[in-house]
């Protein structure tokens, strides 16, 4: 199976904070691969280095056989990165916000339409984004991130300000475009329940370093816990 | 790509209501405004001034000179009221509608049949602290001059007889030749070139001034609305990223500043257009820049644009800069506060002094700064004929912009760009917590 990211020995310091502290991972084309840790963890520090806006302290990141560091603008050609707290331009309209990151990427009108349909806004799409709520923004967001049908999805909390109902319309997007246009995903998540849902596969981070990872059966079976929540308390040691 | 770049910018930008009101409106409003509500009472207090008013005149004289002048008062259209041996201030404090009394006091035709000076008094009540107050009695005093004059034409002839009294008191005929930049004038050029000067200095001040506070805005609004670091992942060089911006700071500060021309002129040419209203007026002297350009040669002009475009690329730059350091837009622009300090005070000297009037040190400080007042130095060594200043502030500004560009590209190469406001933030907490 071709590797769509590779993360060696990696090491990131905040002055002298130490954030990342040798992590190690891959992460496979067209899987969807779950960051979950606690605040702090290192989970954000992880996505803005494969996306490129950090660089590491030390070790290695590859995207798509791309070192991130020496070639960064053609790893920026396979990436779709939606930040946590991500916000969109107030004064342009959804729909133009969209065509806007469409003509960015090069990519048919279609495409667009889809991104259109992901976001699900109705009208408000021809109102001014500084007019949506947080899960509305979201929303818009996410269609983003998906529309231009990257080969990686870099996702931080996607689901974060979104109510239950329009929660699981993103998941389920998440799941439909990482299958049928095989992008790969790799997503930070709080909501067990999401990563348990999503994810092919899950690293457990703390502290800065990879504590497990492995298939969420794989997790639980090896943790003997009934579900994705107990292996995490029980992996990083209980609650802090 | 970089088309579509700055479309956004610009949508983004000129959607802003804060951004809109502060560039564009109130620059072109604010000015208009005030200056229509100059024209207004300016032409209105011209008006009043120029009626033809009923003059309030005491005369305590009775005699020949002072009947005279008042006969020649009604003449000019005035309608006269005369008051007989009074006291011109239980006058001026009983008659309401008396605001200004000409007092011919007793004595004052016999001094002037005895070659003695004779004195006229004015009394006014100023009712308002308005400018029209004032005008009425700057038109009293200019009536008074009339009347002197007239009375010296009336004596001249008195005195000697049948001579062209108008000769006698005026024999010469001033025929002023003014030059600029070697090239001959119309006198009334001097003092449109006094508007022309004022507004080469305050052009390119606002100017700055504008581009720091819009590229500052316009990095700092990416950081506040958190749409920084997708931008920065988009498949975009950061360089191409830089230049949209820039192209956008240039084309709203254009904007602007067409705004705040349009508007400054309104606002400078307002009581000329006043005067103009006026019934019977020929015109006052005429606001005409174009011809004024014809005064200064190509070499000139071209260096000045030159100057005038790198200076908006470099300030654009550094304040690009400034607001990608800045968390939000109220912040960029508490850090660009101080910069304008560098910018309007030698503006401000520069308009007052000639270059030749700053020691040697005060010209090469002068070119130091100049990348933030390049267009002003250049133009003014030019035409001062200190050329060696405008190519020295020239070079320094050319160099100086591509510094900054070169800085702020590779800056936001970097990942500086998104972590070292943070970096500032906690540097200033721990600061507070010591």
């Amino acid at each position: 199976m071709a590797i769509a990211v590779e993360i060696y020995d990696l090491i990131k310091f905040y002055g002298k904070v130490k954030a990342l502290d040798r992590l190690t991972f891959k992460v496979n084309e067209g899987e969807i691969f779950g960051l979950v840790g606690p605040n702090g963890a290192g989970k954000t520090t992880t996505l803005r280095i494969i996306a490129t806006l950090l660089k590491p302290s030390s070790g290695i990141v590859r995207v798509f056989g791309y070192d991130i560091v020496e070639k960064p603008d053609e790893v920026r050609k396979f990436i779709s990165y939606l930040p946590e707290e991500a916000g969109a331009y107030r004064f342009l309209t959804g729909k133009e916000y969209l065509e806007f990151m469409g003509k960015i990427y090069n990519i048919p009108m279609d495409f667009i339409e889809e991104g259109i349909e992901i976001a699900s806004l109705g009208d408000a799409i021809n109102r001014q984004i500084r007019t949506y709520s947080k899960g509305m923004k979201r929303r818009l967001l996410v269609a983003r991130a998906l529309m231009v049908k990257p080969k990686l999805a870099i996702l931080d909390e996607p689901t974060s300000g979104l109510d239950v109902a329009h929660a699981l319309y993103v998941r389920n997007a998440i799941r439909k475009y990482a299958k049928e246009y095989s992008v790969t995903v790799i997503l930070s998540s709080h909501n067990m329940l999401e990563v348990e849902y999503l994810c092919d596969r899950v690293a457990l981070i703390n502290k800065g370093k990879i504590v497990d990872i492995g298939t969420t059966e794989e997790l639980i079976g090896r943790y003997s816990v009934r579900n994705l929540e107990e292996v995490f308390i029980k992996a990083i040691g209980g609650v802090a | 790509m970089i088309k579509e770049l700055v479309i956004k910018e610009l949508k983004n930008t000129l959607r802003d209501k804060r951004m809109l009101l502060s560039l564009i409106i109130v620059p072109l409003l604010m000015f208009i405004i005030m200056g229509g509500i100059m024209r207004f009472a300016m032409s209105a207090t011209f008006k009043e001034a120029l009626e033809k008013r009923t003059i309030y005149v005491v005369n305590n004289d009775l005699n020949k000179y002072s009947e005279i002048a008042i006969n020649y008062i009604k003449e000019k259209g005035f309608e006269v009221k005369v008051f007989e041996n009074a006291d011109a201030k239980e006058v001026l404090s009983e008659v309401e509608e008396a605001d200004v009394i000409i007092e011919f006091p007793e004595g004052f035709s016999y001094n002037l049949s005895n070659e003695l000076k004779a004195r006229i008094l004015t009394y006014a009540s100023i009712k308002g602290l308005s400018i029209g107050g004032y005008a009425v009695l700057g038109k009293v005093s200019g009536l008074i001059n009339e009347i002197s004059a007239y009375l010296s034409k009336v004596l001249v002839k008195e005195v000697a007889g049948n001579v062209n009294p108008e000769f006698i008191l005026d024999p010469i005929a001033s025929e002023p030749h003014m030059f600029v930049s070697g090239k001959e004038v119309p006198e009334t050029f001097i003092g449109m070139l006094g508007f022309f000067s004022a507004g080469i200095i305050v052009a390119p001040l606002v100017l700055v001034a504008t581009t720091i506070g819009v590229s500052s805005s316009m990095i700092a609004v990416e950081n506040e609305e958190r749409t920084l670091e997708v931008l920065l992942t988009l498949p975009i060089s950061r360089f191409k990223i830089l230049l949209s911006k820039l192209i956008g700071v240039v084309i709203l500060v254009l904007i602007a500043t067409l705004s705040f021309i349009v508007g400054f002129t309104f606002y400078i040419t307002a009581p000329m257009m006043a005067f103009e209203e006026l019934p019977g007026s020929e015109g006052g002297p005429s606001f005409e820049p174009s011809p004024i350009l014809t005064l200064f040669d190509i070499q000139t002009i071209v260096l000045t644009g030159i100057a005038v475009f790198f200076t908006l690329i470099a300030v654009g730059a550094l304040g690009l800069l400034l607001g990608s350091i800045a968390p939000d837009v109220r912040t960029a622009q508490t850090y660009i506060g101080p910069l304008s300090f560098i910018v309007f005070i030698p503006g401000m000297m520069l308009m007052f002094l000639d270059l030749s009037k700053f020691t040697i040190l005060a010209q090469i400080v002068l070119i130091a700064i100049s990348p933030f007042i390049s267009p002003i130095l250049v133009f003014k060594s030019l035409f001062e004929g200190m050329p060696w200043i405008a190519y020295a502030s020239l070079t320094w500004t050319i160099a100086f912009t591509l510094i900054m560009v070169a800085i702020a590209a590779k800056f936001m190469e970097t990942e500086k760009i998104l972590t070292l406001q943070f970096a500032l933030r906690m540097r200033g907490l721990r600061k507070k917590a010591k």
